[in-house]
Parts: structure tokens; sequence; C-alpha cells
């Protein structure tokens, strides 16, 4: 019997149509945890460098945690990897909801989808009832309407949905896969993978069991958590305004940013402000799977346009891409947005940075009405925002070279057009200001996956004294500098333990908003929950050190793709343009510092920004160590 | 015959009862020894504005009962509209008059005496599921391992479920508490619309 794991692996060859149940390699687990960390390896052994991420030879990876589908707060969380398109290395998202523990109740821990299908195809699994479908009738509609069909298909409410939407099916660099309609596995393009399989969808029903080893002790112990995360302090937060009350905090010290990063202020914060979502738009809170945080909230825009449209968010990331960054500020068109997004299938971050990014184009002149087709590209023309969106998804005129991401795009516009394309390794950047909280920014740069704000998530310098204390053993004077946000003092010791943590809590399946954010669970706290599941002895330092293992192993699979330290870089925009704030100092990012603290905190070759052979060695990760060497990249 | 039913007043803070039951009815015998001795009878109510849809109340369930996590096993039930985003908890209704019970051609379900919930015992019961049948609420099962019915027995009086909802969508609660509440919320609309002079 397996505990806390559901104990099978679903390998399906798409080319050839054969379905096969393997054990869950149990071994793999050990090191790599589960979730991110598993399929990151399954990656590294599966995919050669220099694949084509669009090509048979990639795989597509979705995978569960040991404690994803449990009784402990937040477990919710999947990840989907496979090499990515935006970036041509290490790619993968992350979703909550309910599908993800849904796949585990049905028996399995991860699906590995290889090949290619032919004509179109949805997944459909129903315990151990598991078959490729025919989605001929499926290609082209979008991810609400592939839910409906699938549901009234299968006869059945009850199963859950992860579909791609028009994105997905046209390869849009930045197509996610959208699963209980609302939660979105976004960033690097893993829908736009899923496409290039021609796989519409998966569907899962699952009414098995996850067997846990000390199942007394773990009721106790989950329900105590549970408790902590309803009531204390560290997550309240959350459950009142959700992540939009990220938008009046951010705006204070100049962290929002507006008009494709040229302010990190916006004149009307307040009027799409967490405190005026609550106020005049919120309908009711909503939680994914097993989570007493609840920071979802059903909203509804009152007025305009858009009045009456209803949906789940917009979370901060979202309002700051559609609102500020393109000089909107109507709530009823960020609605708007989000629900496109979520239908077509778009990431709503890398969405609002393409746009904001043709926006800065059209106010410089670099792009035209001859490019647009007309369109009027002007910061905060909301109907073209929208319109937009769907040419995006559509790849209608100049959407088709947007879907590209901005990079790509501004290669092929070309006449400067680079200087305003804000992303790390073709991946859009997340809505943080780099020259406003330093730590982000170093953040941005070394993220394994391309510009990421959860890859690291930094949250110690916002004044956790007691966490930065017990971590990272700091003093109180050095404390002072870590907290001074705009300084890059111990930004790189914050984030080579913050990493870890963050690699830890994606690896079993729980969310960040209960661990690496606030630690309301602390890392021992989630190695008893471990032990006591899989009754096996975990430790935290065990748990840290998968983390840090997993970091390597990520980083050692873009190494072979030919990333280094030259590719851990940030837009010019934050390292030579100087932030302009009313009230705040101009400054930069001082990005090679942190840089080379950043390398040596993780005993990596400064010069190359890559891992040792030592440090891998060290790690249990031997195999890679010799790959790595005799290919001479180490 | 007299609807059986008990009829609660609130009166200076304190539950006393007007019980309408019939003497010779056997299964009402506990009912009434409770009545006398004063004990309020609770029940687990929903409250589905509060709901997230987050689905503790089932993993919990299935935690205290069958000793691992699935919603499948759960003996309370979330029904979920994605679209719209609404939840709603549905715990067994413990019915005055049981369906369950009266289905059971073995005499399997019994109230228990101490908390009014109706339980299955599982050294009686022939798993031939007319109980599933008889239910209108769909709050009895047969379990998936065993094959004998499983409902919710209220934990003994603890429900695990209850104790672990974030929000409070579900509450083990005496009928005219929740009753008192909605005349409160009531009262308190009408006030709103006579703008105070009523």
């Amino acid at each position: 019997m397996t505990f806390g794991y559901a104990g099978q692996v679903l390998r399906v060859d798409l080319s050839s149509g054969e379905i096969k149940k393997d054990k869950t390699p149990l071994n793999l687990a050990k090191m790599y945890l589960g979730s991110r960390g598993f399929a990151s390896r399954l990656l590294y052994d599966m995919v050669r460098p220099g694949t084509d991420p669009f090509g048979p030879k990639n795989v597509l990876i979705f995978s569960a945690g040991p404690l994803t589908g449990l009784l402990w707060p937040t477990t919710s969380r999947y990840t989907v990897t496979a090499k990515s398109p935006a970036t041509n290395a290490l790619g993968y998202a992350n979703s909550a909801g309910h599908w993800g523990p849904e796949l585990k109740f049905a028996g399995y821990d991860a699906i590995i989808f290889e090949g290619k299908a032919e004509k179109p195809k949805y997944l459909l699994i129903q315990d151990e009832d598991v078959q490729l479908k025919d989605a001929q009738h499926l290609w082209g509609k979008n991810v609400f309407e592939t839910e409906e069909i699938i549901k009234k298909d299968v006869g059945d409410s009850r199963v859950k949905v992860a579909a791609i939407g028009q994105a997905g099916e046209k390869l849009v660099k930045f197509a996610a896969i959208i699963n209980d309609q609302y939660r979105a596995a976004g960033r690097t393009g893993m829908g736009a993978v899923m496409g290039s399989k021609k796989l519409k969808a998966i569907a899962v029903r699952g009414t098995g069991k996850i067997n846990i080893a000390k199942p007394k002790e773990f009721l106790d112990y989950g329900a105590q958590m549970i408790k902590e995360c309803t009531d204390g302090k560290k997550t309240a937060w959350y459950g009142t305004l959700g992540t939009a009350a990220l938008i009046s905090s951010k705006q204070r010290i100049g962290d929002l940013p507006t008009k494709n990063h040229q302010s990190g202020q916006f004149p009307w914060a307040d009027e799409i402000s967490g405190e005026t979502i609550k106020e005049k738009y919120f309908v009711r809170y909503r939680a994914c799977f097993s989570c007493p945080i609840h920071c979802s909230r059903i909203t509804q825009a009152k007025s305009g346009p858009y009045a009456g449209l209803r949906t789940e968010g917009p979370e901060y990331e979202t309002i700051d891409a559609l609102g500020p960054m393109c000089w909107n500020r109507d709530f009823g068109a960020i609605v708007k947005g989000n629900i496109l997004c979520d239908q077509l299938g778009l990431d709503t971050i890398s969405t609002g940075v393409a746009i904001a990014f043709a926006m800065e184009l059209w106010e410089k002149g670099i792009i035209t009405p001859d490019d647009t087709g007309g369109l009027d590209l002007s910061w905060g023309n909301v109907e073209a925002e929208i319109r937009l969106i769907e040419m995006i998804a559509n790849r209608e005129g100049i959407g088709d070279i947007l879907a590209e991401g901005v990079k790509v795009a501004a290669e092929r516009i070309g006449k400067g057009a680079e200087r305003y394309a804000l992303h790390v390794k073709g991946v859009e950047l997340p809505r943080q200001e780099p020259r406003a909280i330093k730590a982000f920014g170093l953040a941005h740069a070394t993220a394994n996956r391309g510009a990421d704000h959860l890859y690291h998530l930094p949250t110690m310098e916002y004044g956790m004294k007691e966490e930065a204390v017990k971590y990272l053993g700091l003093s109180d004077e050095q404390l002072s500098e870590l907290f001074d946000l705009r300084s890059p003092a111990y930004k790189a010791l914050e984030c080579v333990f913050e990493e870890k943590y963050a690699a830890v809590a994606d690896s079993l399946g729980v969310c960040k908003f209960s661990t690496k954010e606030n630690f309301a669970v602390e890392p021992n706290q989630l190695a008893r929950a471990m032990t006591l599941v899989t009754g096996e002895e975990w430790t935290e330092e065990q748990l840290l050190l998968a983390g840090q293992r997993i970091v390597n192993l990520e980083r050692s699979f873009n190494a072979r793709e030919g990333l280094s330290r030259k590719d851990d870089t940030l837009p010019r925009r934050f390292l030579e343009e100087p932030y302009a704030v009313p009230g705040l100092t101009p400054t930069v990012t001082e990005l090679e510092r942190m840089l080379d603290e950043y390398y040596e905190l993780e005993g990596w070759d400064k010069r190359s920004g890559l891992p040792t052979v030592e440090k891998l060695k060290e790690l249990g990760l031997e195999d890679v160590a010799e790959e790595l060497r005799s290919m001479k990249i180490i | 015959m007299v609807l059986r039913h008990l009829a609660y007043l609130s009166r200076g803070g304190r539950n006393e009862f007007l019980v309408f039951l019939s003497e010779s009815d056997e299964r009402f015998k506990i009912c009434h020894a409770r009545v006398n001795r004063g004990e309020v009878l609770r029940k687990i109510f929903a409250y589905p504005e509060k709901c997230t849809g987050c689905g503790i109340c089932e993993l919990a369930c299935s935690m205290v009962k069958e000793n691992t996590c699935s919603p499948a096993r759960a003996l309370i039930k979330v029904q979920t509209w994605l679209k719209e985003g609404f939840s709603i908890p549905l715990p067994c209704r413990q019915c005055e008059i049981a369906f369950c019970e009266r289905a059971c051609p073995v005499g399997a379900i019994t109230r228990d005496p101490k908390t009014g919930a109706w339980v299955v015992n599982p050294e009686t019961c022939i798993g031939c599921g007319e109980c599933v049948e008889a239910c209108p609420f769909g709050s009895i099962y047969l379990s998936a391992e065993r094959g004998l019915a499983v409902k919710c027995d209220l934990c003994g009086g603890n429900p695990k479920c209850v104790e672990l909802c974030p929000t409070k969508a579900i509450l083990y609660q005496d009928s005219t508490e929740v009753s008192f509440e909605k005349n409160v919320a009531n009262a308190e609309r009408l006030f709103k619309i006579s703008g105070g002079n009523p």
C-alpha cells in the first residue's frame, strides 16, 4: 500500500493512442517529492537538449504532490511541465482549484503525455477507466464551452476539466491551461504545448481514496493547521480582500507597474483597489480545494459597457496587467478581459504585458495604424485592449505577432522595439517593479522558468523579522538593511532560502499562500505532515535539501539548453532608466552585485551562473554532473 | 394521528418545548425522554451564501469515518455550480420522520439517544439499499468497501465538518437558533423598509 501518493502514473502516447499505467517511482519521489520536482526530473530524463517544444519529442506532464488532496491547508495544487515554447528551456505552470486532487482520487500522481495526436483528442479518466476520446467537436471551442460539452457527453457534472482554448490551439506562446473554469496553469505557454499535441482537454472523475500512514494523528494535526490558517493573522488579509489588497499597498511604495513600467504608481489606483472591489463589486468568497484562506472572490461589474459581467477574481496580477499597465481604470473592462483570457485560454500576465508593449510602441510611433489594421492603441483605449485579447488568441492581424510573446514580437517589429519588451528569458514580467523591490529584481532575473514572481516569492524583506532571524540568521542591524526594499543588501541571501521553500511547496502540492509567502505553515510542520502521511521520517532539512536539489536540477536542464548567466538578466528599462515616482529617490536595479552574491551563496560558478560538479554531487545529482561535464557545459 | 413535531419556544433566553407526540409511538419515546430532560435537539444546518466550496467538510468526514482522504466517501456533500461560483453543503437532515429508518426492513437504523442522530448499526444492516432509495436527500449510501449503509451520525455530538468549516457555512444548531437569526434579519429588513416608522 502506498501512503500519500496515489500510487500510479499514467503514460499516454498520443501518437499511437497507447495508454499505460505504471507504478509511481517512489524512489524519485523521495528525491524530488512530487509535482514540480518529480516532473522536473522526468523532463530532464525524457527531453533531450534542442528538442522542438512543439514537436512530438516534447513531453507534457501533469503532476500532483504527495499532499495534494489531503486534509491539510491549501492542498489543491498541481503542476504542468514541458519544455517551454516561450523560453526554449524549462517550462512549468502551477494551478489549483479542484482538478489536481481529483486526479489523485482517480488513482494517479501524474500523467505523462508523449507524441502528438493526428486529430484532436481529449483524455477521459474515470477512476481505473482511461480513454482517449475524439475531440474534433471541441476544437475551436472556448474553455467554458469545452467543459460544458464534455460534462454533457460524459453525463457526469462532477468531472473536473482542464482544457485549452483557442489560444492553445493556435500555439500562442503564452497560452494557458485552464481548469475548473477560473484556475490557470498560466505561465510559460503550457497551453500551447498541449495545443501542439492536439490534446484539447483532460477530464477527470475520481472516487477513490488516498491512504494515510497515521490517520488519527494526521487528522488532529491537519485540523490544527487548518484552524491556524482560518483564524491566524498570517493569512487573515487574503480572506478579506484577496490578492487585490496589494493594489493599495503597492501603490504606496511605488510598486504598482503602470504604462509598461513607465511609472510605479497609477493615478486611479483607488478605483480598482481591493477595498473598492470589496465595497462595490464583491459577490462572495470562493476557495480552492481544502483551503481555509479563501483568497478568491466572485465579483461583478456594476457599470459601463461590461456591467453585469461576473468572474472569479480578478487577482492582483491580472488587475495590474490589464489595468494600470494599459492605463485602464475601468474595473468592468478588467473583468471582461479576465473572462476572455479564461475562455480563450491565455495567461493574463503575459497578455496584459503584450498589450502594454504594443501601446508603448504606438506611443513611440514604432507601430502605426498600418500595422494595427486601424486599431487605435492609445493608452487607456479599453475597447482596443479587449479587441487585442481576441486578436492574440486567434492570431489575427497584429495579434499574430504579439502571440509570439514580446521577445520575439520585438525582434520581428525591430526599430528599437526590444527596449519596450519586458521579459526575462522570453517570459513576460510579472507585476512587480524591480526598481522598487530589489528582491524581485533578482528573483525575476534568476528564476529558471523566466521572469517569475513565484519562483522565489521573496517576502521576508517586508518586515518578517521572526522568519528572517530564524532562516537567514540575520542580526538586528542586518535586518534593517534587509527590510529596506530599495536596497540590494541581503536580497540574494533571502532568495536562496526562499526558492528552496517555494520548490518544496510546489513539489508537495500545497499553495504558497499558506507556506512560502507568509510562513503560516513552516517547513518543519510540512515535514511532520509528510512523516504522518507517508509513514517515513521526514525532517525540515531533508525537505529543504530536496528543494535545493530541484532548483539545481532545473538549472541543469536549462544549462543543457545553452542558458547561463547571460540569460539571468532584466530588461534594460530596469537597469538603465532611473525609476521616477514622486517622493522616492530615482534608482535602477543593482543586478550584477546581487547576481554575484546569489551564485556564490548557491555554490555555483559565478562566471557561468551554473551549478558546479561538486555542488551537483553534493545534492545527489551525480548523473547530471557527469552529463553536463561530458558535454563540457560545466 | 397528531402530527408529530416539536415546536420550540424561545423564552427568557432559555429553550422550552411544546411537545406534540403520539404517546403510543415507540419511535419517539427517546425523543420524548430527551425533551422531558430539557435537552436541545441539534442538527447541522447549512448557509450556502457563506460556502466557498473548499470541501474541507468532506475531507474531515472521510478522515473521521474512513481514516482516509476521499470526498466520495464523505457523509456530507458539497455541490458546486462553477460558472456562478456557488456551492451548497448538503448535510444529512436527521429527519424527525426519517424515511431511511422507516424503509429499513431489519431495524438497523435507530436514534442515538445522546444526539438524536439516526445511526446505522453495522451488526444489523444487511446492505439491501432500501434506505438509499427512500432518502429524499441522497444522504445515505452503501459503503464502497463494506457494502453496508453509511450515514452521518453527527460524530456523537461534535461533528468534525462543522468544527473545521473555515467560514461557518455549516453549523451544529438547534433549529430555533436558525429561525431566530432569520427572524432578526427579516425584522431588520422590515425596519429598513418602514424607515423606522412602522
